[in-house]
């Protein structure tokens, strides 16, 4: 009798009903609706980390947005002296301008030529005193 | 006469009345129970509802083997498509014996080990073919963390021979 193939069907059927009529707990999370997850065989609520309004552990709504990361463009102005600013010097156009690393082909004006130094000064360049008349 | 009546209702009955074919294409449709959990704790619920379009080739005589590679589609509360693949060792008077991996993709992610007992008989050209599948999920996003999935699937299969 046990090993008829009819008794195991029923048996199996008779698991599969019983099963699907009890409570239905989670074993993955594609188990639970969207927006929750499955822990310790229940689902419950997740948050999605990327959204700007999520719950904070005090509870609170947090306001769209966060202050410390969206500031606006011009917030590097603020950390330039005013001295500063009312003698033209302006800011960068975004931090990142800033952090880059600088291109190692370009050369400032300030750096010192290759050229070998020569006793000789025939020409007047900007970067030195003009020649002294005798 | 009736002797050769019974033989030959015998054979067809055990598959062995025609030459193995060199392959087989199969749809499958499984449902069963599905166990999980992690340290301290287990849940039972039914599985989903597992479709699967695949087929098979020899690749081994004696002992006869074949390798098997399909789609899987989950459905019912869920859609998730996937794959399987593995090997499948004809034992003859009808039974196989199938093991290899089974792995869903999208939208979201699980795998593990697959192994099967397959029993088939013909019915007229196609064969029907009675699966129990047992498949242990370990990894994936679908998984909470640091648990595993134990699925216990009764299918039904039409095979269809490609000589």
């Amino acid at each position: 009798m046990c090993g008829d193939p009819r008794s195991l069907l029923a048996w199996a059927a008779a698991a599969l009903l019983a099963c699907a009529a009890c409570d239905r707990p989670c074993v993955r999370d594609s188990d639970c609706a969207p927006g929750s997850a499955c822990h310790l065989g229940a689902c419950l609520a997740t948050v999605d980390e990327g959204d700007d309004a999520a719950v904070d552990p005090d509870g609170a709504l947090e306001p769209e947005g966060d202050a410390a990361v969206d500031a606006p463009d011009d917030a590097p102005d603020a950390a330039i002296p005013d001295a500063l600013l009312d003698a033209g010097v302006d800011a960068p156009a975004d931090a990142q301008a800033v952090d880059a690393a600088p291109d190692a082909e370009a050369t400032p004006p300030w750096a010192p030529s290759d050229e070998p130094l020569t006793d000789e000064v025939t020409t007047w360049r900007p970067s030195l005193p003009p020649p002294l008349q005798p | 006469m009736r002797w050769r009546i019974v033989a030959l209702a015998l054979g067809v009955a055990s598959g062995t009345a025609r030459a193995d074919a060199l392959g087989a294409a199969e749809v499958r449709v499984a449902y069963g129970l599905a166990s999980g959990g992690g340290a301290g704790h287990a849940a039972l619920r039914t599985s989903p509802l597992v479709l699967a379009v695949g087929g098979n080739l020899a690749v081994h005589d004696q002992p006869r083997v074949h390798a098997y590679a399909g789609l899987v589609v989950e459905t019912l509360d869920r859609t998730g498509a996937g794959g399987e693949a593995g090997a499948m060792l004809v034992a003859g008077q009808g039974l196989r014996v199938r093991a290899g991996i089974v792995a869903i993709a999208e939208p979201y992610t699980i795998w593990g080990g697959s192994a099967a007992a397959v029993m088939c008989r013909r019915a007229g050209g196609p064969e029907v073919c009675g699966h129990l599948t047992g498949n242990v999920l370990v990894g994936g996003t679908d998984l909470p963390a640091g648990n595993a999935a134990l699925q216990l699937l009764v299918g039904v299969a039409m095979s269809f021979d490609v000589r």
